[in-house]
């Protein structure tokens, strides 16, 4: 429990940083929010545009304008989009929602496939399995999302026609949980291949590295079943520092999903931040960049207390 | 062979140059990565038109003997921009793997070196950045510094290196308390010196086998931005932004000869630098006994 809070104090300072960031690095951007909106030709006087800047804070210092936006972050206002005035905070609860579909989908994918695969050519090493999949997994890591989605599209959407080339929802149906899952197959499987082929190799490489441990060969010499050995005392150490290299993914993962979403027209967070950067709707922007920050921070605290819980060294640190 | 080698004192760089050439994938990688290199660096020898000249009369045509791997919408010859744009890509790369490398060394060294309060800050900060994916911040920042090749360098150069600063502070952190190092400090070298010219090249090692993977990572990055239209401007080619041309449906559709040679040459060149960093990593590590 200690070991919980001190991970959680750790984390609280970092993510005041984040924010200075996010609205330091947008500060730095030209322009300001009134030359944004305000059409030169309607007759508005330069007068007019410094009594708007004034009236809105837009001369303060930078320390109280941060201090106002954090001050509304935390009430739950991230302002309004430039794009079109929609409230961000709620659009963003849409997007997240369904780019949260789509990277469950994939890491389930990639998780189960990765470690079942990594286990299973771990203990046949060198056999014609592990040469294949190892080889496999090299091309895997080697194949980024907007590569293998491009590969996707063209072969089982443009060519076969196996599979729909974007969206969530077949237009004009009633939404269905199949025909969710029929659109989620190709965005979900490009996502998912770095992170199959990542979990599989570290996976395999945990396996061998414990094969040489001494607990599993004092195991064996107290005449355990082979099967025991194996599963009861290698896998599931084996495993366990999986947990980590899962928890890391998370920003290759977010990154992964703004080119897949992109790809796919999967109406995500990842495409509307590609969209938002495009067009600098910077509330937008920074309504992304904060909740990416925070999934990403939670899955780091998630991680140490799964690590924590799964292994009972941790405490004695 | 043996007794060769033997008979005079090896240095550790011969013995992990050794065990180098024994990894099957490694020599693979380095015959790919070399093939891949002198294409783009004799591109000019090996182009049969200009890469930026358009040709009108030519446009979209699938591969033939005139024009190995077609032209785009605009008549300009894929195999030439092919190899142009992988210059670009390369040149971008490199010079981006070695800003992040540069970066991630100082702050890692000072880090490592100081402890305490400079640790602190330094360590937060990179926590800080390792928050967001590479792309998302320099997608950010790319729309208001504008376009170019120096630009991206900077970029991808100057987001990229907590990794490498996180890895320098380790080893500098457990090599600090060394003998080499007290006597550099005995005898009055500065504090920079002993980080940088007394710890740094025992630290070299580890730092090679991450360079490999940060100019891939790097390669990805450009490709990544130019592929969403942030990264090199065009007409100048790279493999990313010649990519990009399969977001409209009718190149994906009627004009696979213009996305997939780039596709292909980011895969193959990803690949061969994944295997010369495998191989490298396994040849440094010192616990590896040939």
């Amino acid at each position: 429990m200690q070991y919980f809070l001190r991970r959680l104090l750790i984390n609280i300072p970092v993510f005041f940083a984040v924010t200075l960031l996010i609205y330091g690095l947008i500060n730095l951007a030209p322009g300001d929010p009134i030359d944004f909106f305000v059409n030169e030709e309607a007759g508005i006087t330069r007068e007019d545009l410094a009594f708007l800047e004034e009236q809105f804070g837009l001369n303060d210092p930078f320390i109280v304008r941060y201090g106002k936006w954090l001050g509304n972050v935390f009430k739950g206002d991230l302002g309004y989009r430039f794009k079109n005035g929609d409230d961000v905070a709620e659009v963003l609860e849409v997007r997240l929602q369904r780019t949260l579909i789509l990277m469950g989908s994939a890491l389930s994918i990639a998780i189960i496939g990765g470690v079942v695969l990594g286990v299973f050519i771990g203990l046949r090493q060198y056999s014609f399995w592990d040469f294949a999949l190892t080889g496999l997994s090299f091309v895997g890591i080697s194949m980024p999302a907007f590569i293998a989605g491009i590969f996707g599209l063209y072969i089982f959407s443009v060519k076969l026609g196996w599979l729909p080339s974007g969206g969530m929802r077949t237009i004009g149906v009633p939404p269905t949980f199949l025909d969710l899952l029929y659109h989620l197959i190709l965005p979900a499987g490009t996502l998912a291949i770095l992170q199959f082929a990542t979990f599989m190799r570290y996976t395999r490489f945990s396996v061998l590295e414990l094969k040489q441990a001494d607990f599993i060969r004092t195991a064996r010499a107290k005449g355990l079943y082979r099967y025991q050995v194996t599963w009861r005392h290698l896998v599931r150490n084996a495993i366990l520092p999986v947990v980590t290299v899962i928890g890391l993914s998370l920003p290759t993962l977010v990154a992964g999903a703004l080119f897949t979403e992109t790809i796919y027209s999967w109406p995500g967070m990842g495409s509307l931040f590609v969209d938002a950067v495009m067009v600098r709707d910077y509330p937008m922007v920074m309504g992304i960049m904060l909740v990416i920050a925070l999934v990403v921070l939670l899955s780091n605290l998630l991680t140490d207390l799964t690590y924590g819980l799964v292994d009972p060294r941790i405490r004695f640190e | 062979m043996i007794d060769s080698i033997s008979s005079r004192a090896v240095s550790p760089g011969y013995k992990a140059w050794l065990r180098f050439r024994r990894h099957p994938l490694a020599l693979l990688g380095s015959v790919m990565f070399i093939i891949i290199l002198i294409l783009a660096l004799f591109a000019p020898v090996f182009d049969r038109y200009e890469p930026n000249k358009l040709n009108l009369a030519d446009k979209f045509q699938a591969p033939s003997g005139e024009h190995f791997f077609g032209t785009d919408r605009v008549g300009r010859d894929i195999w030439s921009r092919t190899l142009h744009g992988g210059r670009v890509s390369l040149l971008v790369g490199f010079a981006a793997a070695l800003v992040s490398m540069f970066v991630g060394i100082v702050l890692g060294g000072l880090s490592g070196y100081y402890g305490g309060w400079v640790d602190m800050l330094i360590m937060r900060f990179t926590d800080v950045i390792m928050t967001f994916p590479q792309v998302v911040i320099i997608l950010t920042v790319a729309t208001f510094v504008g376009q170019g090749i120096l630009n991206v360098i900077l970029l991808i150069g100057l987001f990229s290196w907590p990794g490498t600063a996180r890895l320098v502070r380790g080893q500098v952190l457990s090599l600090r308390e060394e003998q080499f190092v007290v006597a550099a400090q005995s005898l009055g070298a500065r504090d920079l010196v002993v980080i940088f010219k007394h710890i740094m090249p025992s630290v070299i090692a580890p730092l090679l086998a991450s360079l490999t993977f940060a100019i891939n990572g790097a390669v990805l990055l450009e490709a990544g931005l130019s592929f969403l239209g942030v990264g090199i401007p065009l007409p100048t080619a790279s493999w990313g932004n010649m990519l990009e041309t399969a977001r409209s449906l009718d190149v994906l559709q009627d004009g696979p000869w213009m996305w997939i040679p780039p596709a292909i040459m980011i895969l193959l060149n990803v690949l061969a630098i994944n295997f010369i960093g495998d191989g490298l990593r396994d040849a440094l590590d010192p616990k590896h006994i040939v």
